[in-house]
Order: C-alpha cells, then structure tokens, then sequence
C-alpha cells in the first residue's frame, strides 16, 4: 500500500464528516470527497509533508462552492429524509438531523466558512485565504452563520447557556 | 468552554454517526477517478500539442515558400483553427441588447468543451449567425453546457440568432424579458451548469435565509391559463403554478417561455401571498 492510499484510508471518515457538514448528504459528501481526493492525488508528493487535511478541507470548501454552482439539478435543498446511521445513539441522530437542517438555512459561503473556521480549526485569515475571500467576510459571514445557528430553537440551548463568547 | 469549542464540539457531535457502509475509503472508486483524471489531461495536452505543431506547420509552409525575396514578414500569416465546430443549444442577450451568450455542449457521453469560442460568421438585417469551435474531451463533469460571448456591431433587435453548424435559428432569451435583480440587494446572482442537449437556460440567485430564486426558459409559448391563477408582471401577464412546498410563475414572450420559481430554505413552505408578494417586489419590465 502507498503513501497516498495509506493516508485516505486514516484520514476517510474525518474528510467525510467535514464534506458533510458543506453538502448535508452523506452520498454528496462520498461524491465530493472522492472528488477531492483525485485531484490530490497528482500533487500528494507535494503536500504530504506538511499538514494534508488541512489542505484538504480547504479543497473541499473551494470544490463545494464550484461545484454547487455547476450542477444545477442534483443538489437543490430537497424534503427527502437524510440517509440514517445504524447507530441506536437516538439523541446522536436527532442533533445530526438538527444541525444538517440548520445548516441547509445558511448560504453555501456561510457553510464554508463555519467547516474551516470551526471543524478544521483554520484561522480566519487561513480561512479568508482558502476561500479567496477578504478577512472582514470571513468574520461577517461567521457572524452571520452564528447568529443563525443560535437563532435555531433546537440548537440555541447547546450553544449559548451561561457560556460568554 | 468559549463558545468556539463548543461550536466546534456541536460540529464534531453531529457528524459523529457516519452510516456504517460509508465508513470505509472506497480505494477503488477513487483509483478509477484518478485514472479517469489522467486521461483527461493526456488528452487535453496531446490535443493541445497536435493543434499547435499543426497550426505553426501549416501557417509557415506557405509563406516560406511562396513569399517572394523582401517581402517575408510583411505577408499576413494564416492560422488553421483545428478545433471542432459544435452545434450550439441556446443564446442569451444580454440588456444592452448587443452582447449574447451562447451556451454550447457536447452530445456525446461524458465529454466536455474545451477552449471554446464562439464567433460572428455571418450577420445582415434578419439574422445573426455564430459558430462555436472547441475541442471535445472526455471529463468527469458530464456533457456541461459553457457560456461563450460574442458582442454584436449593432443591437440584435428582432433579427434571429443562427447556429453555423446547422444553419437552424436557436431559442434566443432576452435579460429585457425578465425582472431586473442587478439593482436587488436581497438576490446574489450565482453560476448554474446544465447539460447538453438542451435549449432552454437557466439563471438562479441566493436569496434571504437560504432561499433561491430560480429562472428558466424553455422553447414555446404557453397560452393563457386558468384566468384565476393570472398574475401581472410589468408590463405583462404570467400564470401562477402550484410547485407543492412553493409557487412559481410562468410567463411567454415571442416563441420563449419563463417560468420564476422561489425555494424556500430547507424545510419550510412558501404560500401563495408570500410568493406574489416576493414577485411584486421585484423590478419587472
């Protein structure tokens, strides 16, 4: 098994849930991890040395915005229920389901910048520089994004409490 | 806890249940993407290189040759344009009335245009004729339609717009038909990609909370309708259509048709009087 091979077996299931969090469809998030991947694959030389799922994430930020905006039919909000885990942890599901509804009310930019900033743990100006965007957006659409997770009824209880930001 | 652990902690929790079968990295399907990837560029590049050999080859042969003594470099050189002409599917022109996009794909499978341009090869009092030239290429992205602008001499006006390769008038959109969103802070205009064949053309925008407002023409006009669900747009008349979760409204101008449709945020409904309300708020013609 090669480097490369080695790696995205490890690293497949944290690329997943960060791809998720953009598309909210474990099927979308395969297809645009995959997507990722390949692309990568030509340069793994070099950036294997330094920090790849950072680079990664990034790449899946960036692929997600194009490629939203390319496929016009597949990937619209859509009524149909998500693809459930087998896992019996009920309470873990219903928090995916409110957290994947709350994000599916974000713009897709919002949504990026939410993964990087706080699920690849990217500093704003990373952030700002991954998505080609200045810092001040970066901070008004983290604002944005924040204040409308809070404004969710199902999740404003987890995230604010006594906790001072 | 600041508050970015714990958002980072929610973010975390939530994408904790991953369902079992997508567990594990398919090696396979991504090696097959890989190579599939390969192959793409090979090709572009050979593509790429074949034209230029062949076009530096052609062009300088004549010229070596036949241009008498002193006069080499002064004679216009040829170039030889290797690309294929591809049959186009839809125009757009634009509000000044003289830029049009042409939207152009490839009917094979899984192929994709290349470095394409479109060109002006014909244009009198009734009709506008445009070519497209690129290369065909395999790609993942499957049969995607791409925008290619050229700018006429003078207003398109009533005139056709034709495609070269066939000689047929092609459906042609006008902006002038459509409510203007340039100056509607509350709609960002974003790219949507549709796949050839295909004429009809579309346009979406993001809009407050997650929505987006879609628009799309399609060849053919549509008589009337149920006089109860008319509605007036500007200066015309559109009918109103019940999409389940939300509404839409379609309208016919010349041989196109629009139809305007508003998706709610995910999850949530939009009614009758919220819809008309959101079309009356935009600037119509």
């Amino acid at each position: 098994m090669n480097d490369f091979d080695a790696y995205v077996l490890a690293a497949w299931p944290r690329l997943l849930r960060s791809a998720w969090l953009l598309t909210g469809d474990w099927q979308l998030a395969e297809d645009l991890v995959q997507t990722v991947l390949a692309k990568v694959h030509g340069r793994w030389t070099r950036i294997s040395d330094d920090a790849p799922d950072a680079y990664i994430r990034k790449m899946l930020a960036t692929t997600y915005l194009n490629w939203w905006r390319r496929r016009w039919r597949g990937e619209v909000p859509t009524d149909r229920l998500p693809e459930r885990s087998a896992a019996d942890a009920h309470d873990a599901l219903d928090l995916q389901d409110a957290v994947r509804r709350a994000l599916a009310r974000l713009p897709r930019q919002q949504r990026a910048v939410l993964m990087l900033r706080f699920h690849a743990d990217l500093t704003e100006v990373a952030t700002a520089q991954a998505l080609g965007i200045g810092r001040g957006t970066v901070k008004s659409h983290t604002a944005r994004a924040i204040a409308a997770l809070r404004g969710d009824p199902s999740l404003r209880a987890l995230l604010t409490g006594d906790v001072q930001r | 806890m600041t508050f970015d652990n714990r958002l980072a902690e929610l973010l975390d929790a939530a994408t904790a249940p991953v369902p079992p079968g997508r567990l594990t990295a398919p090696l396979p399907a991504i090696r097959r993407r890989i190579r599939r990837q390969r192959a793409v560029i090979a090709l572009a590049v050979t593509g790429v290189a074949i034209a230029l050999i062949a076009g530096f080859a052609l062009a300088r042969s004549p010229i070596d040759r036949a241009a008498p003594p002193g006069t080499r470099g002064t004679t216009p050189s040829t170039t030889v344009d290797l690309r294929m002409q591809v049959a186009w599917e839809s125009a757009l022109l634009a509000r000044d009335g003289r830029t049009v996009t042409i939207y152009a794909g490839p009917r094979g499978e899984c192929q994709e245009l290349v470095d394409g341009t479109a060109v002006i090869t014909r244009q009198d009092g009734g009709q506008v004729t445009i070519a497209v030239r690129a290369w065909i290429v395999p790609t993942n992205d499957c049969g995607l339609v791409v925008p290619l602008q050229v700018r006429l001499e003078r207003p398109l006006g009533d005139r056709d717009v034709r495609d070269a390769a066939t000689g047929e008038a092609r459906p042609t959109y006008r902006e002038s038909h459509l409510p203007d969103l340039r100056n509607d802070a509350r709609w960002s205009p974003f790219s949507v990609g549709w796949t050839a064949p295909d004429d009809g053309w579309r346009a979406a925008y993001n809009g407050p909370n997650g929505s987006i407002l879609s628009i799309e023409g399609e060849p053919g006009s549509t008589a009337g309708g149920d006089r109860s669900n008319a509605i007036t747009l500007g200066s015309r008349q559109g009918t109103l259509l019940d999409r389940r979760s939300t509404w839409a409204v379609r309208w016919s101008v010349g041989d196109v048709t629009y139809e305007l449709s508003v998706q709610p945020s995910e999850g949530e409904t939009l009614t009758r009087q919220e819809f008309v309300a959101e079309v009356s708020r935009l600037a119509w013609p």
